[in-house]
């Protein structure tokens, strides 16, 4: 077939063919890009509070059939077609939508010291109805923290349990971030914290017993135990980490967890912890008063407890969600923990309380704050389209397409308040969402020009 | 358009578009490495010379150069989280010294993922494997991981700060354990495991070297156990936020920008998040999809799928989950006093998300 195509002249109608006047070049939008976390939003949202982004929708390209030949720039061989065409004017056109989800205020330090951050911080309803630490008292809590560090360094078993922490604490970070019942039941209306200030001073005197026989000390409003609330919250952590996993449904009664799974090497790592402490004499209704040194000298000699199994996992889900006394049966034939009637509550109030959050969450709509026009409008993008030239005619090869720097610009005038404040600012700072959009209309308008080529070269 | 219209990616003012520069030309990174760290760093590259002496007749000036061209991403984030809690006067030399041995960490993982990927070009330079060959290239490696420890080791003056070496011990097998995962995943999984063996793989890989960096700076200087904890939480999702972005920009940056070859990930099957979403979006059946699960391909197949990729929203999808890290490490910043430091760590967290291609 031969290469009818000798000059600018002899192609350039031809091409016109495959670009219909008014017909713009559409661009696909794009997801949901977040702007900023934990934003104060405007009055008249479902939440207060919320994670703000953007989104870029029914982008368009006119003016695209608006081309013409640059002749100087073009090549017309024996071998090879190089074909340069010029735009004077393409205005790109699209609608942005600024969205918001809402998102609850965390006030615990979920990465940190897992007490509540300092006492002028936002409370939430439902919060401990115990005093806040002062910040004098957290600060001397955080530093005895550190030593206590220090001192679990000496031992293999020691390293060994920081070690794990480590290994898991973004697992059980994540646990505390996503679950609102996570948090509540760690409080524990403000026993944790009644308990932290009791091991800082029985830590400072050496003679006070760590966990005190409850004639001797109770803690939070419901005055529960050291021991009492200590096993609650091991088991809290379990149950809760492997409730957390998105794979893993604890109602399904034939669900096992995944052993490869990040939230059941976390929740077997809590039980085998428990199963460490239970080697001390202590359990949630017998107390074994021990003091600081006490408690080092069993983390130092203390045998390797064994290491909790899927089988022990699933067993204690068991014992929480299954009537009968079957699966406590088998934990006391093989000396795993046996639940009582409160620990079996805590267990089911607890997966369901996450199945509930994880629904709600699915639930949460996202809302548009504002949208708007976003376009741009530039002159002399250009584009050159390659063919090569053989017995069988024209082949095309590439198309390659060079834009003239240019502005988005986003109609912000409906904007306001804090959130509309963060936005302006990420969105001055963000280079990458514009490379994303001018490589949007680059390869677009590559494809359709390859397409137009393509046609013509088959003819 | 109103008066007070924004620009993306070019700043915004209420008088009008802003003409602020270019992408990458508003590099915040460098102004803080030349202004607010410029002591620090210029303390770090003395504290780098010297470690590199005793292997200085075993170094050619392929690994030299390496040093040089480095981001030093790591070491500056180290010594940012360490200033964060320290202040202004000078900090001790064990800040440094460690900061000298993350880096020394960091371009020991960088020729030995030469060496598994083969490649020859690094930082627009020759690779060590391509330029003294595999054997030399893995002691060479090896001699780094060696000496970065040594010099960890050195650094530390408490018992206290013990834990931080096991850290950093932990944290090398972590980096060993997330290449080897990383050579082992099969890319006939579905997309979805696939997407969540690439969040362990970086984890592994990148973020836990972030990490690091961020708690031993902390630690270094007195920090509390709870701070150190959770700028480390901070240093993480940075790290996870800069694996995504490095793995965008090896299909979306021009050669002539980042003086490598545009598609790398996929040339080397590399199972990279945006190849992993464009595989949802095209299909089992497509090109892309078949090379990373082991087709052959020609040169003009390899660049048709990198376009391929390209054209699917898997890059905008990508980059939305490398904001949505970077703005979730600002979360766990905010608890810490506000100051130019906590700042800075602000400003390269959004940096790693925001420069353009």
């Amino acid at each position: 077939m031969p290469n009818n195509f000798k000059d600018p002249g002899s192609i350039e109608l031809p091409l016109r063919e495959y670009f219909v006047a008014g017909e713009p070049l559409r661009l696909a939008d794009t997801p949901d890009f977040p702007l900023a976390f934990n934003v104060t939003l405007p009055v008249g949202f479902t939440s207060s509070n919320g994670n703000v982004g953007i989104r870029f929708e029914d982008f368009s390209v006119s003016g695209v059939e608006s081309f013409h030949v640059n002749a100087g720039r073009s090549v017309f061989t024996a071998d090879r077609v190089s074909l340069s065409l010029g735009w004077n004017a393409l205005r790109v056109s699209g609608r942005y939508s600024v969205t918001a989800k809402a998102s609850p205020l965390i006030t615990m330090d979920t990465g940190g010291s897992m007490l509540d951050y300092e006492d002028d911080e936002i409370r939430p309803a439902g919060s401990p109805s115990v005093p806040p630490l002062d910040p004098k008292q957290k600060d001397a809590m955080l530093d005895q923290a550190r030593a206590q560090r220090t001192r679990l360094m000496d031992s293999p078993n020691g390293q060994v349990l920081l070690s794990k922490y480590n290994e898991h604490n973004e697992v059980y970070n994540t646990v505390f971030v996503t679950s609102p019942a996570a948090r509540t039941a760690w409080a524990a209306e403000g026993a944790t914290k009644d308990m932290a200030e009791h091991t800082h001073s029985a830590l400072d005197s050496k003679t006070t017993a760590v966990n005190p026989h409850s004639a001797d000390a109770t803690f939070g409003p419901k005055k529960v135990s050291y021991n009492e609330n200590a096993f609650n919250q091991q088991l809290q952590i379990v149950v809760n980490t492997i409730a957390t996993d998105p794979n893993f449904n604890p109602f399904d009664p034939d669900a096992k967890p995944d052993p490869n799974s990040k939230f059941t090497k976390a929740s077997l790592a809590a039980l085998t912890f428990g199963t460490g402490v239970s080697q001390t004499g202590n359990t949630k209704g017998v107390t074994k008063p021990l003091t600081g040194d006490g408690v080092y000298q069993n983390v130092d000699t203390q045998n390797k407890p064994a290491e909790a199994t899927v089988e022990q996992l699933v067993n204690v889900l068991k014992q929480g969600t299954q009537p009968g006394g079957a699966a406590a049966s088998v934990a006391e034939a093989r000396n795993w923990r046996v639940l009582d009637e409160d620990d079996r509550r805590l267990v089911r109030r607890q997966l369901h309380a996450i199945a509930s959050e994880r629904a709600e969450r699915d639930a949460v709509r996202v809302e548009t704050l504002w949208s708007g026009a976003c376009d741009a409008e530039f002159s002399g993008a250009t584009a050159q389209i390659e063919f090569a030239v053989d017995d069988n005619g024209l082949r095309y090869s590439a198309a390659t397409i060079a834009l003239p720097a240019f502005e988005f610009e986003l109609d912000d005038s409906t904007w306001n308040g804090e959130a509309a404040d963060i936005v302006r600012e990420r969105l001055g700072e963000v280079a990458f969402i514009r490379s994303l959009l001018r490589e949007r209309i680059e390869s677009g308008l590559a494809d359709r020009i390859a397409e137009a080529a393509r046609a013509i070269a088959s003819r | 358009m109103s008066e007070a219209a924004v620009v993306v990616g070019q700043g915004f003012s209420a008088a009008g578009p802003l003409r602020l520069a270019e992408a990458g030309d508003n590099n915040r990174v460098e102004q803080i490495f030349d202004q607010l760290l410029a002591e620090d760093m210029a303390r770090f590259q003395q504290s780098l010379d010297e470690a590199l002496k005793p292997q200085r007749n075993y170094l050619s000036e392929v690994e030299l150069e390496i040093y040089r061209r480095g981001k030093k991403l790591r070491p500056a984030i180290l010594m940012l989280s360490a200033r964060m809690m320290h202040g202004d006067s000078p900090l001790p030399d064990k800040v440094i010294m460690a900061a000298t041995s993350l880096e020394m960490l960091h371009v020991a993982t960088m020729i030995h993922d030469d060496i598994i990927d083969d490649a020859l070009v690094r930082r627009g330079l020759t690779s060590v494997n391509a330029s003294r060959g595999t054997n030399a290239a893995i002691l060479l490696g090896d001699m780094q991981f060696v000496q970065a420890i040594r010099t960890f080791v050195d650094a530390i003056e408490f018992k206290t700060e013990m834990e931080l070496v096991k850290l950093v011990l932990d944290t090398a097998f972590r980096i060993c354990a997330g290449e080897l995962d990383e050579l082992g995943t099969d890319p006939n999984l579905d997309t979805a495991k696939l997407r969540q063996r690439y969040f362990d793989v970086i984890e592994r890989k990148t973020a836990i070297m972030f990490g690091l960096a961020c708690e031993t700076g902390v630690s270094l200087v007195r920090g509390r156990t709870s701070e150190a904890r959770r700028i480390g939480f901070f240093g993480r999702r940075v790290g996870r936020a800069f694996q995504i972005v490095d793995d965008l920009m090896d299909l979306l940056q021009s050669e002539a920008v980042s003086g490598k070859r545009r598609g790398m990930d996929l040339a080397r099957r590399c199972l990279s998040l945006p190849i992993i979403y464009a595989m949802e979006a095209l299909g089992s059946e497509h090109l892309v999809t078949q090379i990373i699960r082991g087709r052959g391909y020609s040169e003009s197949e390899l660049e048709q799928c990198i376009d391929a990729v390209t054209r699917t929203d898997g890059t905008a999808r990508a980059y939305a989950d490398a904001r949505f890290q970077a703005l979730d490490a600002l979360v766990y910043l905010e608890p810490f006093p506000a100051n130019r430091y906590r700042q800075a760590l602000r400003d390269v967290a959004l940096y790693t998300v925001n420069r353009g291609f």
